[in-house]
């Protein structure tokens, strides 16, 4: 098989073409939908839209994470397809396979990332052509600001790490992630110093590849057939065990669970995670860490960076014709909604605790139903508890930013809870919409590929994180926070609305439909 | 007798398949029924259906003296399955699975469940996603038959068992009968397993009910006939009631169905001996879906 | 009693069930007034279906060789001599058809088709006789 041969099976793995549309669509769309959003906006406050435009998007800001989403993804599915192609029936038979599809995988992470960039800023330019933002300025910005090396270096490391690196570094995981997702909170060192980013990464790009495509981390995985990306998605009753990774069950104690919710709600939490108890929490510490680390350190950019200071006249601006909250308070709003919904829709679809097996549980449909809206209510309430644990850890790093800003700005020493709300409403109104997802599609009768099944759930986290955070953005200016109290009471019962609606929704999938 | 379930015109669609077309069907309490079909032909979906896990398209269906879709705990924990691909919780060990299941059913019989595991000889660390496909069986067995269900359906529950193992399920089937008065109902395409114990057999043919009788009368209705001649055998028999033949000279196979009292008749119009051997279920199965009734 | 029976046959199981019952009462192996084995011990022997072994019970007693005690198992009837005869003979006379099938296929000519039979006959009942005596 020559190097061009290796190239083409590797990009005609149904992976990664159909990635690339789906991407495409899920970018446009979702763009369009908060466009279409914010065009209302400027209707109702003519010259208001332009402004958010230019909050959220002025300098590339939350794009990086964006981005940085993109590359990761890319490298997930390239990387899962070369898995693919190293572990099909007869790959052990083909000489050299590793060595040949090495120079072919470093090709399609590359040209896939630069197709990555070029998706998102069109799609960007697509949007602000919409509102009539700057977009020139945003070009510049974002061309300026994310040099296309560090997000090609990006996309190879991700895409090193998912093929399959030994299972010994499988414990680096835990180091690894904040570290690479703190690069674009490192992107104001970027933006100064591109090419000392490029090579403080290589090395570990570097490492990285030559530990996957090496003979020792081939010999400790065997070259046996694995679920390929087109067979069937994940369900829990699949996953198993992390190669190497000690039994630490959850011992199950209960004798008889009746018809008792709770019972019900820790069976289900037991069929889904009952192996790894361990790494719920160690992962939720994860989560935590990776979220605390980005919204802390963009604070301190705010102050001590020259880029940082441009940043800070923007939001230093006060807004027109309203009242309100101040300017850094919604950037916090809105970039912990883009966390607390992308996380709560990831969470949502892959770490449930509802009842998975496809086969005969001894509840009637209505009690199914009741113990399905419970758990998912549980599941809403448990990733609005980790966001409070995030944001509360925040909290820390603002005094040293600019503590007088901060008390001037939230107005009293409750203002901070007000910024909690609106984020954590718009989790409970949007989690319902993944878990009904999860609940016909992801976890349905009809079993969708392992591609397809990725597929949905990354569009899905991107729609569904965009209109939450344009959701709470607009709530800022159509209903200025005036009384904490008020908020309490509005958000609280649209919350409720929701919940509500979900609930019916639920009861409504088990009357009608098949379970298997 | 109360039916143990019955489906009355019922008919499932999946978009634009039809997997049951209008199926009537009742079961009496206390049976052991066959459910017999090609691969495709439905048997999974009507479990699927009688337990409730699956809602007609049109038609009704009724386990144990409810409508399905409103099946309740009560029914639900006296009911057994056992399924073709086991649907279990892989990473879990047997024992933890069993453990597990046992929750849900108030009156689980630890005494049958290892009496059963060491008849079977499965053991009881081994994990449950790393099983052999025999052993999964036998691991849905157990799962299925602890807690004294009143109704079990068993999909394909042998196919991946060697033969001692098949006996001790098989008696232990009757077992069950006589001790719980379990109404069974056996899908299986290893037509050796069931002849055996059932004594009702239904054959589904793409959604529809083709056989609905005890096993008796396809063996009755179908047999083979050895027909001798001095003359050489010239012509192929054109009579409708044969429904395959295979002719040496002075030698001939045919498959006849509904000819008992055809024999003498036969042998007088082609001057030929007619000698009539039965045919057990496996022969007969494919003569089921060469002519649909 | 002792009744062999293969579900593979195709010859339905109550029925293989019936002729050999009724075969054992009519050559005398089971005696009148012996108790056959209970429903569900046959069951369990022979490892089937029980209502297949209550069927075939069932149309022996039809048949008016087996009768119920009330509180007992089936037993043996007493059958008058004639009911035996009549019997025994139409119970011959099936498994000689197909006997008598084979000498016409093969040809073999009348008288030498009944010496050959009588012969057989004669050596079995001579073994018996030296079995006995």
């Amino acid at each position: 098989m020559s190097w061009g041969g290796a190239l083409y099976r590797l990009l005609r793995r149904p992976a990664v073409l159909a990635w690339i549309p789906l991407a495409g669509f899920a970018s446009v769309s979702a763009m369009l939908a908060v466009a279409m959003v914010w065009l209302w906006v400027d209707f109702s406050l003519p010259g208001a839209a332009r402004i958010v435009a230019n909050l959220a998007f002025g300098d590339g800001a939350p794009m990086s994470v964006l981005v940085l989403a993109f590359s990761t993804m890319t490298g997930m599915f390239v990387g899962q397809a070369i898995k693919e192609l190293q572990h099909c029936h007869f790959s052990w038979a083909l000489p050299e396979l590793r060595r040949r599809l090495l120079p072919g995988a470093l090709l399609v992470g590359l040209i896939v990332a630069v197709f990555a960039r070029e998706i998102l800023s069109g799609v960007a330019l697509l949007a602000l052509a919409i509102l009539q933002a700057d977009p020139m300025r945003y070009l510049l910005a974002f061309w300026e600001a994310f040099p296309p090396a560090s997000v090609g270096l990006a996309a190879l490391a991700f895409m090193a790490f998912w093929i399959g690196i030994r299972p010994s570094l499988a414990n680096c995981v835990g180091v690894m992630a904040p570290l690479l997702v703190s690069i674009p909170l490192l992107e104001n060192a970027i933006i100064a110093h591109p090419l000392v980013t490029v090579m403080a990464t290589a090395p570990l790009t570097a490492f990285l590849i030559h530990e996957t495509f090496s003979v020792g981390s081939a010999r400790a995985r065997p070259f046996i057939a694995t679920k390929t990306l087109t067979g069937g998605g994940q369900r829990a009753s699949t996953r198993t065990r992390r190669r190497g990774a000690p039994a630490r069950d959850a011992a199950w104690r209960i004798n008889y669970l009746g018809d008792q919710l709770i019972n019900w709600l820790r069976a289900g939490a037991y069929e889904n995670h009952g192996f790894r108890p361990a790494t719920v929490r160690i992962a939720s510490i994860l989560v935590a860490a990776v979220a605390t680390s980005y919204l802390g350190w963009r604070v301190l950019d705010v102050w001590w960076t020259t880029p940082g200071a441009s940043y800070w006249n923007v939001y230093g601006r006060a807004l027109p014709g309203r009242g309100g909250y101040p300017s850094l308070s919604s950037l916090v709003s809105t970039n912990s909604t883009f966390i607390a919904v992308s996380l709560a829709v990831l969470l949502a679809c892959y770490a449930s605790i509802s009842l998975s097996r496809r086969s005969l549980y001894p509840l009637a449909r209505r009690q199914l139903a009741r113990i399905e809206f419970w758990g998912s209510v549980a599941e809403t309430l448990i990733i609005c508890g980790l966001m409070i644990a995030v944001l509360i850890v925040f909290w820390t790093f603002m005094p040293l930013a600019e503590p007088g800003a901060w008390r001037r700005e939230l107005g009293g020493p409750y203002g901070w809870m007000a910024l909690l709300l609106r984020p954590l409403a718009t989790v409970f109104m949007l989690t319902p919409i993944a878990q009904l997802f999860r609940l016909r599609y992801i976890r349905g009768p009809v079993r969708w590929s392992m591609v397809r099944e990725r597929i949905s759930v990354i569009a899905l986290v991107l729609i569904l994180t965009y209109v939450g955070g344009s959701i709470v953005v607009l709530s800022y200016y159509v209903l200025p926070a005036t009384s904490l109290l008020g908020d309490v009471l509005l958000f609280g019962a649209v919350g409720l609305l929701f919940q509500s609606a979900y609930q019916r929704l639920v009861e409504w999938h088990f009357a009608t439909a098949d379970l298997v | 007798m109360r039916s143990a379930f019955e489906l009355d015109n019922v008919t499932k669609k999946f978009g634009n398949a039809t997997a049951l077309d209008g199926v009537t069907l009742s079961i009496p309490e206390r049976a052991i029924v066959g459910l017999i079909g090609r691969n495709g032909s439905g048997k999974t979906t009507l479990l699927h259906h009688v337990v409730g896990l699956q809602l007609p398209t049109s038609g009704r269906c009724t386990t144990l003296g409810r409508p399905t879709e409103m099946l309740g705990s009560e029914e639900l924990s006296r009911i057994g399955v056992v399924w073709q691909e086991g649907r279990f919780l892989d990473w879990m060990s047997v024992d933890q699975h069993i453990r597990y299941v046992s929750s849900f059913y108030e009156g689980w019989d630890v005494v049958r469940e290892q009496s059963l595991v060491t008849r079977l000889e499965l053991d009881r660390k081994a994990k449950v996603g790393a099983l052999s496909p025999g052993n999964a069986q036998k691991l849905g067995i157990v799962l299925a038959v602890c807690h004294h269900p009143k109704l079990l359906l068993l999909d394909e529950p042998m196919s991946a068992l060697d033969p001692i193992s098949r006996e001790h399920v098989l008696a232990f089937l009757l077992e069950l009968l006589h001790e719980d008065g379990a109404t069974t109902v056996i899908s299986s395409h290893v037509m050796r397993d069931i002849e055996s114990i059932v004594e009702w057999i239904i054959c589904l043919d793409r959604g529809r009910v083709t056989v609905d009788s005890p096993l008796d009368t396809p063996q009755d209705r179908y047999n083979e006939w050895v027909v001798t001649s001095e003359q050489p055998i010239a012509t192929d028999f054109e009579e409708p009631w044969v429904l395959s033949q295979r002719t040496n000279e002075h030698k001939a196979h045919l498959l006849v169905r509904d000819a008992a009292d055809r024999v003498e008749w036969f042998e007088t119009k082609y001057h030929v001996d007619v000698q009539s051997q039965p045919m057990n279920l496996e022969r007969i199965f494919p003569l089921l879906h060469q002519h649909n009734a | 009693m002792v009744v062999v029976i293969d579900p593979h046959s195709g010859v339905p199981v109550f029925r293989q069930l019936r002729d050999q019952i009724r075969f054992q009462i009519v050559s005398g192996m089971l005696a009148t007034g012996e108790e056959l084995p209970s429903t569900r011990a046959l069951s369990a022997e022979l490892g089937l279906n029980p209502m297949t072994i209550s069927k075939a019970y069932s149309r022996l007693e039809m048949e008016g060789l087996l009768e119920k005690r009330p509180g007992l198992c089936l037993v043996v009837r007493e059958l008058d001599p004639e009911d035996i005869d009549t019997r025994r003979v139409a119970q011959f006379r099936d498994s000689a058809k197909p006997v008598a099938a084979v000498a016409r296929q093969l040809g073999l000519p009348r008288e030498e088709a009944m010496r050959i039979f009588a012969e057989m006959l004669d050596g079995n009942s001579r073994g018996k006789r030296e079995e006995r005596g």
